[in-house]
């Protein structure tokens, strides 16, 4: 139970990274690596900006700016210098490498005493329900803090769920989104479509910072080699919440792409449950994640005969 | 109902959650952690603000003696007494001779001292008579009655008081019975002036006497005739070789060990801290124990209390030591009531698991290492122990799904390799104990303050190279050298930990360190080109994961520009390295079941200090030598224990 709740746990918080990368791949279309340099970019500034004593909450908001800057950049230089976006990406994801080795000024930074966001939700677990509080869930004995930490990630990723929902109605998150769907028509209302991609990789490296800055504060520590692979899961995860829900409106796609994220973890855990040899874990993965990709359409076929209606 | 797509999410969810659930089916009714609260000291503490000087004294520099100050110097810090803040100590030793005690001693209680902490038994007799004026703590002391410390251990000399442990000697016997029930003489010397040595040899022959044992005896008056005495008695016939905690005997404990292993006598002895240094096993003390034993005594006297109502006290935290290297040489096997752990519990399985961050050859040779030292110590894979292997694959999020499925696992004990791994389970597992190895430099990964003073529930090897022996080797073989240069990866945390290591040493011996960074395996070659052409008169190439994998690149351009490669791995050698200085990372997994028994064996992981890997070999490579023209000096190559004869078409 325990490690289903943990497994939740970390899926919601890399929710976040499935957040932004769905910003930037389904909304803009826009292929965009910097999300391997930006991820460790965020942890990277919440960790430095911590152990020099700075309140977590300010510094993960900070790791969140500093990823916004660090798409803004890769977004300038698509647009302004005509660089395709792929390699706009891989020119602020390789800089970020030395960026991120000089805001730490070393390649790893131990949070394991300082005070961060977690800490915080730890002791509010501990002031309502003491140090080692257990309880009973379904007859699986689990620890309250755990739980804490859990409705705590699942309450935040919400929030954030439903901000994003709501930027995406409002006018401007409206001209984004036809940005990305048909932007000749949108220019001709007269809307700056450079600027609308600017600042969607903006926010989309953003949130992939903060979850960069979140994950770096559970975990206990930043490593500048964190971010490497990021992208290619953020992706899965959006893709099989898309598989799985199967419809294309903002909201349902923002929560996909967060239940894809806590599925996806689920069955790596399961895979690494189940005790396989560990050099095989990464074909299981993919064979996971493929099932969970067309269980649904077979179900679907077999239930309602309805045409297979193919996914992206 | 649109809303009701969400419910195929939620039933994937529920799907994976269940098989998840049933997996964990058997932990159901999970039983509550044991939380033993560590019993706290009774001694008095430190006042705040005020400065404490401790006078030590020591027969000579030795690893009985580290083991007990690290006891006690953590004793005392719990107690608020901190080295080097308000304790401050002065220490003098006798140059590991007898006749030198009383000078030191008489000098130490002239010193402005608030009293003075006396080890080892000659060291209590020579301060008995020599010091008057300051009251004394003794510990590390077998015999301290027979020291002349008093009558009984409440009616003492009314200045002094401490720890004594008197050393398992029907335990070494009924060992070396089991290990040689063929053997009949005993070998030993001692110096007969250690009243501890006496009363101990004294012991020993009256139980030996019983187990129809012989005792060869010869007695040694300094270290310098030690060497000579032992080659005697190993002519007299002996079959097993028996050497007590002798301050003497261990000051030359090098050469007791060379005679032993050139006549293939097995060497047993009652101090488990030289084990490593090539007897053939320990029945001893655990002196680290016995140090934080100490401390509330010494805590007391600080603190005005006067030794004559402090009772002496007698502790022994027995511990028994094996060395395998030592044992495939004189081709023994122990038997297996010495291999297992000592309090086995019968029918157990016990349940390990492994955690790497990625795969590599060091990890390879550390999980070698894991498997053999447990093998070494009477486990048998699938009969008594299992072990699950964890690998991330060098993917973060990886890592932390593994952190969550060991956390949420019951295990006797976790391993884990690299410090990614060790710093993800450190902040996740708090109450299983966890072994690591395959960590350059624990302090700095934030795993403890030091490394006596670290979190709770674990402890470890450390695996950060021997910078000042490769330093050492460098200049001696190439005298007049001065630039030397390596390539370093400044994303790996290990990495700029060896650059700084490997810095310091080298300045401290007047060599510049030129170093280049490469973040990519393509970059290593550029940077090797890179770097030759800045002055570089030597490799000496740091190992970390991306130049460890890809030094052969680096070989290359040293054969190219006759720029000579030493390194710190031992494969190196091999492969056209003129020399190594190898931490050898199957003994890193060696070195960490030693400590995994331990814990096993009831040790907190917080009592048991990070160690460096306990075997650093010298490995040269002769035909790289003549194609460099270097010839390196003969005491290294005594040391090196594999000679490698070709280079493999690197020129």
């Amino acid at each position: 139970m325990s490690l289903l709740i943990g497994s939740t746990t970390i899926g919601l918080i890399l929710a976040l990274l499935a957040l932004g990368i769905f910003i930037s791949f389904r909304i803009f279309d826009f292929p965009d690596i910097t999300a391997e340099g930006s991820f460790t970019f965020g942890a990277a500034t919440a960790a430095s900006l911590i152990v020099a004593g700075t309140n977590p909450l300010l510094a993960s908001f900070i790791a969140f700016l500093a990823g916004m800057s660090a798409g803004a950049v890769t977004g300038i230089i698509h647009t302004r210098f005509n660089i395709n976006p792929l390699l706009a990406g891989i020119l602020v994801m390789t800089a970020l490498y030395s960026v991120n080795l000089h805001v730490m000024g070393k390649s790893n930074m131990p949070l394991l005493s300082e005070t961060t966001v977690f800490t915080w939700i730890e002791n509010l677990s501990v002031s309502f329900s003491g140090a080692d509080a257990r309880t009973l869930i379904l007859g699986w004995e689990v620890s309250v803090k755990d739980l804490w930490l859990l409705a705590f990630c699942f309450l935040a990723i919400t929030g954030f769920g439903v901000i994003l929902w709501w930027f995406f109605k409002t006018n401007i998150g409206t001209a984004m989104r036809a940005t990305g769907d048909n932007d000749q028509m949108i220019r001709a209302l007269g809307v700056n479509t450079k600027l609308m991609i600017i600042v969607g990789v903006a926010l989309s490296n953003g949130f992939i910072a903060l979850a960069g800055a979140m994950l770096a504060q559970f975990q206990g520590f930043a490593d500048v080699q964190m971010g490497i692979g990021m992208m290619v899961w953020g992706l899965a995860s959006v893709i099989i919440g898309e598989a799985i829900i199967n419809d294309n409106s903002v909201g349902f796609v923002i929560t996909g792409a967060v239940l894809g994220s806590v599925l996806f973890r689920l069955l790596v855990a399961i895979a690494l449950r189940w005790g396989l040899n560990p050099n095989d874990l990464k074909i299981i993965t993919a064979l996971f994640v493929f099932i969970a990709l067309i269980l649904p359409g077979l179900l679907k076929n077999k239930k309602l005969s309805f045409k297979s209606k193919a996914n992206a | 109902m649109k809303i009701l797509k969400i419910l195929n999410g939620i039933v994937a969810l529920a799907l994976a959650g269940s098989i998840l659930l049933f997996s964990d089916w058997e932990n159901r009714e999970a039983k509550k952690e044991k939380n033993q609260p560590i019993a706290g000291n009774t001694g008095e503490n430190a006042i705040p603000g005020k400065k404490y000087t401790i006078g030590l004294t020591y027969f000579g520099p030795d690893a009985t003696l580290d083991a007990t100050l690290a006891g006690l110097w953590d004793g005392l810090k719990e107690l608020g007494f901190t080295k080097d803040s308000n304790l401050k100590v002065i220490a003098q030793h006798a140059n590991g001779e007898i006749g030198n005690l009383q000078p030191i001693h008489l000098n130490m209680d002239n010193q402005p001292v608030d009293m003075i902490v006396v080890t080892s038994t000659p060291g209590i007799t020579a301060a008995i008579s020599a010091v008057k004026n300051h009251p004394m703590v003794f510990t590390m002391s077998y015999t301290p009655l027979e020291a002349g410390a008093g009558n009984s251990y409440s009616d003492h000399l009314p200045n002094i008081t401490g720890v004594g442990s008197f050393p398992p000697v029907e335990r070494t016997f009924n060992f070396i019975k089991d290990l040689f029930p063929e053997a009949k003489r005993i070998g030993t010397l001692y110096n007969s002036s250690e009243a501890n040595s006496v009363k101990v040899v004294k012991t020993a022959k009256d139980y030996m006497k019983l187990k129809d044992l012989e005792l060869i005896e010869t007695t040694v008056v300094n270290t310098s005739e030690v060497y000579q005495a032992a080659t005697a008695l190993c002519m007299r016939n002996i079959d097993v070789m028996w050497v007590t905690g002798d301050n003497t005997a261990l000051q030359a404990i090098h050469g007791i060990i060379k005679v032993c292993r050139d006549n293939k006598i097995p060497l047993i002895l009652n101090d488990v801290d030289y084990v490593d240094q090539g007897a053939l096993a320990a029945v001893g003390i655990g002196w680290y124990k016995t140090g934080s034993q100490t401390a509330p005594i010494v805590a007391r006297v600080l603190n005005g209390e006067s030794p004559a109502g402090i009772p002496i006290i007698n502790y022994v935290e027995e511990d028994i030591k094996l060395n395998f290297e030592v044992a495939k040489e004189l081709n023994i096997t122990f038997p297996d009531i010495y291999r297992s752990i000592k309090t086995p519990e019968s029918e157990k399985i016990y349940k390990f698991c492994l955690a790497h961050y990625v795969d590599s050859p060091n990890t390879d040779e550390v999980e070698k290492g894991i498997k053999d030292g447990l093998k070494n110590n009477g486990f048998i894979e699938g009969k008594n122990y299992s072990l699950k292997i964890f690998n991330a694959q060098g993917d973060v999020s990886t890592l932390n799904s593994i952190t969550e499925v060991v956390g949420s696992d019951k295990w006797d004990l976790i391993f884990a390799s690299s410090t990614p791994t060790m710093q993800s389970f450190s902040k996740k597992i708090k109450q299983t104990p966890i072994v690591f190895s395959n960590v350059g430099d624990p302090v700095r990964a934030g795993l403890g303050e030091s490394f006596t003073k670290h979190l709770s529930n674990l402890t470890g090897i450390s695996t950060m190279s021997d910078f000042d022996g490769l330093v050492n080797l460098v200049i001696e073989s190439m005298p007049g050298i001065k630039i030397v240069g390596t390539i370093f990866t400044p994303g790996e945390i290990n990495s700029v930990a060896y650059v700084e290591g490997l810095k310091s040493a080298a300045e401290k011996r007047g060599l510049t360190l030129i170093t280049v960074p490469a973040n990519t395996a393509t970059e290593v070659a550029d940077a090797a080109q890179a770097i030759t052409s800045r002055g570089i008169e030597a490799f000496t190439q740091i190992s970390d994961n991306l130049t460890g994998s890809c030094y052969s690149s680096i070989i290359r351009e040293s054969y190219k520009s006759k720029i000579p490669y030493f390194g710190f791995v031992s494969d190196q050698a091999k492969n056209g390295a003129v020399a190594v200085v190898a931490r050898d990372y199957y003994s890193a997994g060696i070195d960490a079941v030693e400590l995994a028994m331990k814990v096993l064996n009831g040790k907190s992981p917080a009592d048991i200090p990070f160690k460096f890997v306990s075997k650093t070999s010298v490995k040269v490579n002769k035909e790289a030598m003549k194609y460099f023209n270097i010839s390196i000096p003969d005491k290294f190559l005594n040391q090196e224990e594999q000679v490698i004869k070709q280079v493999e078409n690197l020129k």
